[in-house]
């Protein structure tokens, strides 16, 4: 599989989840320069199966408060940051979940559970990263992969 | 007839969430518990009147299929009705749940009235008798 491939399944896994449960569509391929110099949220999910891997996402500070918002159905004001990491968190993991069951293998994967994640958001060899614009603010998915065992 | 429910998952804003789609689904909801993994789910099991269950799988301490094996054993839990909530599509893993007697498995992320509809199916028309 190419890393286009990836990055389109990545998308498509991100749009379903946040249409459904967050109520904000992913208008198209984001600008890394969009999100340059604002406060970041970060999660990651690692899992197991046929390949193993972690999958991440990144978010501004003020993206991440209204998919918060949206999901809980609070006002953005009422959010508190533990549930923003909560929520964020459970993003994380359920595109992860939604990546894995496009990649068409029908096997069972087993996932950690999502955290926060302080450090930056990873690049370099075998990392594929997209960012996403959605209808209000930045996300980067990012997906590190090992080779089918 | 309103219906007691009790909502397994770690995360609590997905508790939150499933708490808030129950509320608009239509189904009358009387108490809504919750619990964030399946010992903790036990305990309000053998506490509180419960006519329906929904529960994740990935959970620490005590898992979805841990708690549905444990639920099996106990002929005073066996009875009521398990609505697997997960983030695993996987048919290998839904076969399973459902061989450990869940009643139905809806996969995240899901559209609020995917919910209502899939309690209404489980709770075998009684959900919406009174709408």
């Amino acid at each position: 599989m190419k890393t286009t491939d990836f990055q389109s399944l990545m998308t498509s896994s991100a749009d379903e989840v946040l249409n459904s449960m967050f109520f904000v569509g992913v208008e198209s391929n984001g600008d890394e320069s969009a999100a340059a110099g604002e406060e970041w949220m970060a999660a990651r999910v690692s899992f197991r199966g046929p390949r193993s891997g972690a999958f991440g996402i990144g978010a501004p500070l003020t993206t991440a408060r209204t998919l918060a918002a949206n999901f809980l159905g609070q006002d953005e004001a009422d959010i508190q940051d533990a549930q923003m990491e909560e929520v964020f968190c459970e993003l994380s993991n359920m595109i992860c979940g939604a990546f894995l069951s496009r990649l068409g293998d029908e096997s069972v994967y087993d996932l950690s559970h999502p955290a926060r994640d302080d450090a930056a958001s990873p690049a370099g060899e075998g990392v594929v990263s997209q960012w996403l614009q959605l209808d209000e603010g930045q996300l980067r998915v990012w997906l590190r992969m090992g080779p089918l065992s | 007839m309103a219906f007691n429910v009790l909502i397994i998952d770690d995360s609590p804003a997905m508790r939150k969430f499933i708490r808030r789609v129950l509320a608009l689904s239509g189904v009358e909801i009387g108490e809504c518990l919750d619990a964030a993994d399946g010992q903790e789910a036990l305990n309000v099991l053998r506490a509180n009147w419960v006519d329906i269950v929904l529960t994740d799988i990935n959970m620490p301490n005590m898992n979805g299929e841990q708690f549905m094996e444990k639920m099996a054993g106990d002929p005073l839990l066996s009875s009521i009705p398990v609505l697997v909530v997960s983030t695993d599509r996987s048919d290998a893993r839904m076969k399973r749940m459902l061989g450990l007697g869940a009643k139905d498995y809806l996969t995240k992320p899901f559209l609020p009235e995917q919910l209502g509809g899939v309690l209404g199916k489980v709770l075998g028309g009684r959900a919406h008798e009174n709408n």
